[in-house]
């Protein structure tokens, strides 16, 4: 898996560079709130396409998500560095 | 200079550094314990940073980004399974396995088992090291072929050329500088690749517009990409879930990870070194991961028309400045190179160490062990070059078992020792070839596709096998003493 990606790697990462240097504005932009028209543009390279003209209604985002992405990882740290500034010294 | 020079510049000198790092060690190169162990000298921001990047190879800044690219949120279990193992090893194991190798003068992990186990037939330590090769051996042979393959990549060399350019640095500054070089280049590899997973990932969600519209933007392209139970449900949910979280399970048996603490020079080191690399670790699991999802917004066709896993270069590249998206570039490699270095010593410290100077009783003590650990870093290295060169299959056959076969022949052993009084020699041994036998059995028999990743069960089995043979043993030997 990671050799196949490695041998395709130079070839892909040479299109895009190349329709990078001719083309340089605007490959990400933030989605907006408001109803937008597709960019009607030409895309040169098809890996850089956004999503910024597909997004138009704000779907809900599963509590879980926000728990799993952003407070898990919080609580872990926040675990990690009050383990240490409190003591900690019984089995080190 | 072009951007593509300036890449090119960049690497070069961040091999140059890897380079000078091992000369340096060297000079601090005198006796067995500095060339297996670095005189158990290690602080603990090198103990933390370098035995975290060692356990982590190219899988994390290409691996994990393609998966959550393809996956979605779900994909992120990965992350509390990985910190789990973190926690075991370094609260669990790190303190007691080195107080343990500190008093028994260990310096490889067959020795500490010898030691803890008494090993009068040399059947511990072999069953180790036989393990231990079977393992790495093929592991190193595939690392240096990605190496290669990465130095194709980024610095525009034949197959050929980047195998050699790769492999001989990895071998020079290993032999060289010994377990200091490695701790060392560890260290500032794993330096760059924590600095690439907070950068970059930072840089496209903003990009994108922000935590937020990132979120909404996956959810309206398919809501089981926000969904932390992703596109499962029943059986295959926990399959995938359990098989994610159970990667951690793998983390107490890499013998190049713990070796790391087993050279730490101190309790308090120990103490520093857990709360440095959990951050580490927060910052670098988390990173690949968002950095996946904020990619499948920026670049969505990217799953349709590429590999997923050539997110981060793809990214650094477009986004970045020549000089960063070199330094960037440089993450990969040191992903990469810092686990086949790490690898590459404790193999040689398994032949040289292991087998000839306590199995066969050869060549012990002084400057005739270091020579003996160079001589096997560089007929491994060699070796293992050879193999990457033809590509031989076979050996990377070998591969599949590696992590899982470690994690499960001697994490539970080691955390049996470390914790009780339970085993005996003969119940760490069924534990051992338990432990990787069932690994073996499970993945030939198709049961990690279709049931659960190997590394869960075998783990278990070899941890019941080796309390079960435990105790018969000792009931056996109570039975024949008088009454």
């Amino acid at each position: 898996m990671l050799s196949d990606f490695l041998a395709s790697l130079h070839v892909t990462e040479r299109v895009c560079w190349n329709e990078r240097e001719r083309a340089p504005a605007s490959r990400f932009r933030p989605p907006d709130p408001g109803p937008r028209t597709p960019d009607p543009g030409p895309r040169l390279c098809p890996f850089f396409a956004t999503m910024r003209a597909e997004v138009t209604v704000s779907a809900p985002i599963p509590l879980s998500t926000h728990v799993f992405l952003v407070v898990v990882p919080a609580l872990i740290a926040a675990a990690a560095l009050l383990r240490f500034l409190l003591g900690g010294r019984r089995d080190a | 200079m072009t951007p593509d020079a300036t890449i090119l510049a960049v690497c070069l000198v961040y091999m140059a550094i890897l380079l000078g790092i091992g000369f340096a060690a060297a000079r601090l190169t005198r006796s067995p314990e500095d060339f297996f162990l670095a005189n158990r000298s290690l602080g603990s921001w090198v103990t933390a940073i370098s035995s975290t990047a060692s356990s982590e190879s190219g899988w994390v800044v290409l691996g994990t980004v393609g998966m959550a690219y393809t996956e979605g949120v779900a994909a992120l279990w990965y992350a509390p399974g990985c910190l789990f193992g973190y926690w075991v090893n370094l609260y669990l194991v790190a303190p007691r396995l080195r107080r343990e190798a500190e008093r028994t003068g260990a310096l490889t992990i067959p020795d500490l088992l010898a030691a803890r186990f008494g090993d009068p037939f040399k059947a511990v330590r072999s069953v180790a090291v036989a393990i231990i090769l079977l393992c790495l051996g093929g592991y190193v042979a595939a690392q240096m072929t990605a190496t290669g393959k990465a130095m194709v990549a980024i610095l525009g060399l034949t197959y050929t050329q980047g195998i050699w350019f790769g492999g001989a640095i990895i071998v020079v500054y290993t032999l060289m500088g010994g377990f200091r070089a490695v701790s060392w280049t560890d260290f500032f590899q794993g330096a760059i690749m924590a600095a690439a997973l907070v950068a970059m990932p930072l840089l496209v969600v903003a990009e994108v517009g922000g935590y937020g519209a990132m979120l909404r933007a996956l959810a309206e392209n398919d809501p089981a990409l926000v969904s932390v139970w992703g596109k499962y449900s029943g059986f295959a949910l926990f399959g995938f879930v359990t098989g994610l979280l159970g990667i951690g399970l793998g983390y107490p048996g890499q013998p190049h990870v713990l070796t790391r603490y087993m050279a730490a020079s101190g309790d308090e080191k120990i103490r520093q070194t857990q709360v440095i690399a959990m951050l580490w670790g927060v910052l670098v699991f988390y990173g690949s991961g968002i950095l996946g999802l904020a990619g499948r917004v920026a670049m969505p066709l990217l799953g349709q028309g590429g590999d997923p896993e050539q997110l981060f270069p793809l990214l650094s590249r477009q986004m970045l400045h020549p000089l960063i998206a070199g330094v960037m570039l440089a993450a990969i490699l040191s992903a990469i190179m810092s686990t086949v270095s790490s690898q590459l010593l404790v193999a040689a410290s398994a032949v040289s160490r292991d087998l000839f100077e306590n199995t066969f009783g050869l060549a012990r003590g002084g400057r005739a062990s270091v020579l003996g650990g160079r001589i096997a870093v560089l007929a491994l290295g060699a070796a293992a070059l050879l193999v990457a060169l033809e590509e031989v299959r076979a050996v990377f056959w070998f591969v599949l078992f590696a992590w899982s076969g470690l994690g499960a022949a001697f994490g539970p052993v080691l955390l049996l020792a470390l914790w009780t009084d339970l085993l005996t020699r003969n119940g760490a041994i069924a534990g051992m070839v338990t432990g990787f036998g069932v690994t073996v059995a499970w993945k030939l028999g198709g049961l990690s596709d279709r049931v659960i990743y190997e590394l869960v069960p075998a783990f278990l089995l070899a941890g019941l096998a080796a309390l079960a043979v435990s105790r018969l043993e000792r009931r056996r030997t109570r039975s024949r003493l008088p009454a």
